[in-house]
């Protein structure tokens, strides 16, 4: 029989509902999965928590659960107070606490910082294991990049990004690796520097399975207040705006749209009702084949995720929901969960870093478009090519 | 019919003006003329979510769609303060009429309408005292007849829910849809959402038992919960075959059948691993939990109730309503026929959440396909059978949770092989 594995946990804060805690707590009480509750073969022993609020619960798990001990330092963490690395993967999750923003408007989660700090251990040791990344990168390109480098360096399996791209879909979609895609569309809710890079995993997370694979971003365009509006009555992407059929099939693809008309509870918003109740921002960005592509973040129309697609063999818009149940148990972190767990078992990521590395590029160019004014802005360095994996990793059992 | 395309060629020649999104309700052709038949119209209830679907549209395969059909006329038997019957008639044009007959002939002579929906399930179960004879959905159902038989032909029609609070009176409903050729669809919703994962019973498999897991209060989660579950068993092999017999076990008999396998603990595991919305902690805060073995669920569940059914082919089958320790609806059976490693097939019956409760837009799109086609693939047996059950049910709760023999659940049918849950 196999050692047991053991991972140690790299977060910014643990409390109710923070990512740390929807993660963490699926490797310590289990989770139902494939129709069991499932329990990882793999213990969290380790902990390092970078802020401590008073709704703090590490301290909690640490004394219901033997096994688990925090420690005041990343390296500690990682070599559980010893002198060597002793543990065989870790969870850094930055997501969540209170944390300093820049006059762009970006929230400067320290994953970069504890990202150096992990690797430090690993090269003192001369040796890797396998590291998960909650969320993007890092808020700067240059620092994303850098983590992304360091881990083809060092070799060790790296798996990043949102739970979007592997949550449930209602329906099911995916593209053949050889689809044609002509424009994309995701349809995404909340504030840019957050929700916008869901959305853009979202739409990447779909997009990336098209003929050639993935060829990378060559400009973003960032839009918002009236220019927004404009753009929707352009009538197209040429035009400025965006394929209003793909827009249609965002919305009748969400689940959780405000119910614009009074006393009904779900209507098709006229434009009016939607000036009315909606702040978007629009990030319209252009891939190096040639693809199309808008996202949209913002509050008052929608509080969940949708995609919709032109594809050249099909007359009409493909589309679907990127499901989260939001319900407190939060149970789209199950199948983020269980691909993380594949990463420590087997040392490779189901699916490519290099998606996340660009969606986190795509955040902060979004970010920098805005706050350039709303200019269209080139990005050369999101030239990121890849290729899919060839499963699919979407949560369908 | 007043498609996208022809909408968005309106709307980028400008013809909507601010209307851009939406077509204006008096841009809309001509379409079919249906009535309503109900006991109230309130707010955030069937009739409001499904009627609505009609007079605003609604999504269904990424489109809005918006239905050929007009609401002609209604008959609401009682206004409370909330009632939505004469705004929405003023808003969208159609009649409120004093009674079922002229609501069906729109105030005319003759039947002047292409299908019926008759909303007339009590929303709680208090309010179902206080429902009148004449506001009964088989008295409803009787009066719709009569204008049929008046007139010598009959129109689609829709019944919302149970089709009749007991057997007899279901059977009658049976009987007239058979004499007089009256297409009808009924039953809850459930059968028809997304499925998560999206799965059906393989057509024809084996199933050795099944465990449905529902909440809610016993009347109305059960008759939804036992919906969905008999949408699954209906596919086995051999197709349905009616019930033996029924035992509604209640209170602590319910953890002591459970602690002596009564019903598999494989399949309870893995229908609430299914579950997105388990109680308790994993509400208060947040946490995942393995409920078949943690004890919660004697804490969390204060009126547990097991409807044990044995079908005349020998399967066995379980609801297990578990109020307090879920607020969902999940399925799990054991079939040789299913690719899961252990051959248990597990699913949730996925309703979405408020204000949009986007499953009754898949509902209400089986409505629009019979009125179009006076034809439907959801069979009428299925609620019948559920209408017996829950009645044999209240029977054994009645004998102190004796078993009883059902000889009048000796009901077979076949359903279509073609899924019909949401998909697309």
């Amino acid at each position: 029989m196999n050692r047991e594995l053991k991972i140690a946990a790299v977060v910014t804060e643990y409390r109710k509902y923070s990512h740390a805690q929807h993660i963490v707590d699926r490797f310590l009480y289990g989770y139902g999965w494939d129709g069991k509750h499932h329990r990882p073969d793999m213990k969290v022993v380790s902990m390092y928590t970078d802020q401590v609020p008073a709704s703090d619960l590490s301290r909690d798990r640490e004394s219901e659960f033997d096994y688990l001990k925090i420690y005041p330092t990343v390296a500690e963490t990682l070599t559980c107070g010893g002198e060597k690395l002793a543990v065989d993967g870790v969870l850094l999750i930055g997501e969540h606490g209170n944390y300093p923003t820049n006059e762009k408007g970006q929230l400067l989660y320290p994953r970069y910082e504890l990202f150096q700090q992990i690797v430090s251990v690993f090269r003192d040791n001369g040796r890797s294991v396998p590291v998960f990344n909650d969320k993007h990168l890092s808020w700067k390109w240059k620092w994303a990049q850098e983590m992304v480098d360091v881990s083809r360096e060092l070799d060790f399996g790296f798996l990043a990004g949102s739970s979007l791209p592997v949550a449930r879909r209602i329906p099911e979609l995916e593209f053949d690796r050889d689809e044609k895609v002509t424009e994309a569309m995701s349809l995404a809710f909340a504030s840019p520097d957050s929700y916008d890079f869901h959305g853009l995993e979202v739409l990447q997370g779909m997009v990336e399975r098209r003929d050639g694979g993935e060829t990378g971003v060559v400009s973003m365009h960032a839009l918002r207040g009236d220019a927004v509006w404009e753009a929707m009555q352009a009538g197209s992407w040429d035009d400025g705006g965006w394929d209003p059929e793909l827009f249609h099939a965002c919305l009748c693809r969400s689940h959780q749209m405000e119910p614009v008309r009074a006393g009904f509870g779900h209507s098709f918003p006229t434009l009016d009702e939607l000036k009315c109740v909606w702040k978007p921002i629009v990030y319209r960005f252009q891939y190096a084949d040639g693809l199309k592509a808008t996202m949209f973040v913002g509050d008052g129309l929608v509080t969940d995720f949708s995609f919709a697609a032109r594809i050249v063999s099909q007359p009409k818009p493909v589309s679907t929901l990127m499901f989260l149940p939001y319900y407190d148990l939060q149970n789209f972190f199950s199948p983020q969960v269980h691909h993380i767990e594949r990463l420590f078992e087997t040392g490779v990521a189901n699916y490519p870093v290099e998606r996340t590395l660009l969606t986190s590029g795509l955040t902060e160019a979004g970010v920098d478009s805005l706050y350039r004014g709303q200019r269209r802005i080139m990005t050369p360095h999101l030239r990121v090519g890849y290729q899919p994996s060839a499963e699919s990793t979407y949560w369908r059992t | 019919m007043f498609t996208r395309r022809k909408f968005l060629e309106a709307t980028a020649a400008g013809t909507l003006g601010t209307s851009m999104l939406r077509a204006d309700d008096s841009a809309k052709p001509v379409r079919r003329r249906l009535a309503v038949i109900s006991n109230e119209w309130v707010p955030d209830s069937p009739i409001q979510q499904i009627v609505d679907r009609l007079l605003v549209g609604y999504p269904h395969e990424g489109e809005w769609q918006t239905p050929e059909f007009k609401i002609a006329s209604a008959y609401v038997a009682q206004k409370s303060a909330a009632d939505l019957t004469k705004s929405r008639s003023r808003a969208f044009g159609f009649s409120v009429q004093r009674t079922v007959a002229k609501a069906l002939r729109c105030g005319g002579n003759c039947l002047a309408v292409q299908g019926v929906l008759l909303f007339a399930n009590p929303q709680e179960p208090s309010r179902n005292e206080r429902r009148s004879c004449e506001t009964s959905q088989s008295n409803l159902f009787d009066q719709i007849v009569k204008v049929f038989a008046q007139e010598r032909r009959s129109v689609p029609v829709f019944v919302e829910g149970r089709l009749a609070p007991g057997l007899e009176a279901a059977n009658q409903i049976v009987g007239h849809r058979r004499t007089m050729q009256i297409p009808l669809l009924t039953g809850s919703s459930l059968p028809l959402t997304w499925r998560l994962p999206s799965v059906d019973m393989p057509y024809d498999a084996r199933v050795d038992e099944a465990l449905m897991v529902g909440f809610g209060d016993f009347e109305t989660g059960a008759f939804h919960a036992l919906e969905g579950m008999q949408a699954m068993l209906e596919r086995r092999q051999h197709g349905e075959t009616g019930v033996r017999s029924v035992q509604l076990i209640e209170g602590d008999e319910v953890w002591k059948a459970t602690q002596n396998n009564r019903w598999s603990q494989e399949l309870l595991e893995a229908a609430l691993s299914r579950s997105n919305q388990l109680q308790g902690i994993s509400r208060s805060l947040a946490k995942p939990q393995d409920l078949v073995r943690n004890g919660q669920l004697q804490e969390l569940v204060k009126q547990p109730a097991a409807l044990c059914i044995e079908y005349l082919d020998g399967t066995r089958a379980t609801l297990l309503m578990l109020d307090g320790a879920v607020a969902d609806f999940t399925f799990a059976a054991k079939t040789p026929d299913a690719q899961a490693e252990a051959q248990i097939l597990s699913t949730l019956f996925y309703w979405a959440p408020e204000p949009n409760f986007a499953h009754t837009a898949e509902h209400a799109h089986h409505i629009v396909q019979l009125m179009r086609t006076g034809k439907t693939t959801v069979p009428l047996e299925r609620t019948v059978l559920v209408t017996g059950l829950l009645e044999q049910a209240m029977k054994s709760k009645g004998l102190a949770g004796q078993t009883v023999s059902t000889p009048e659940l000796n009901i077979s049918y076949c359903p279509d092989q073609a899924s019909q849950f949401a998909r697309s």
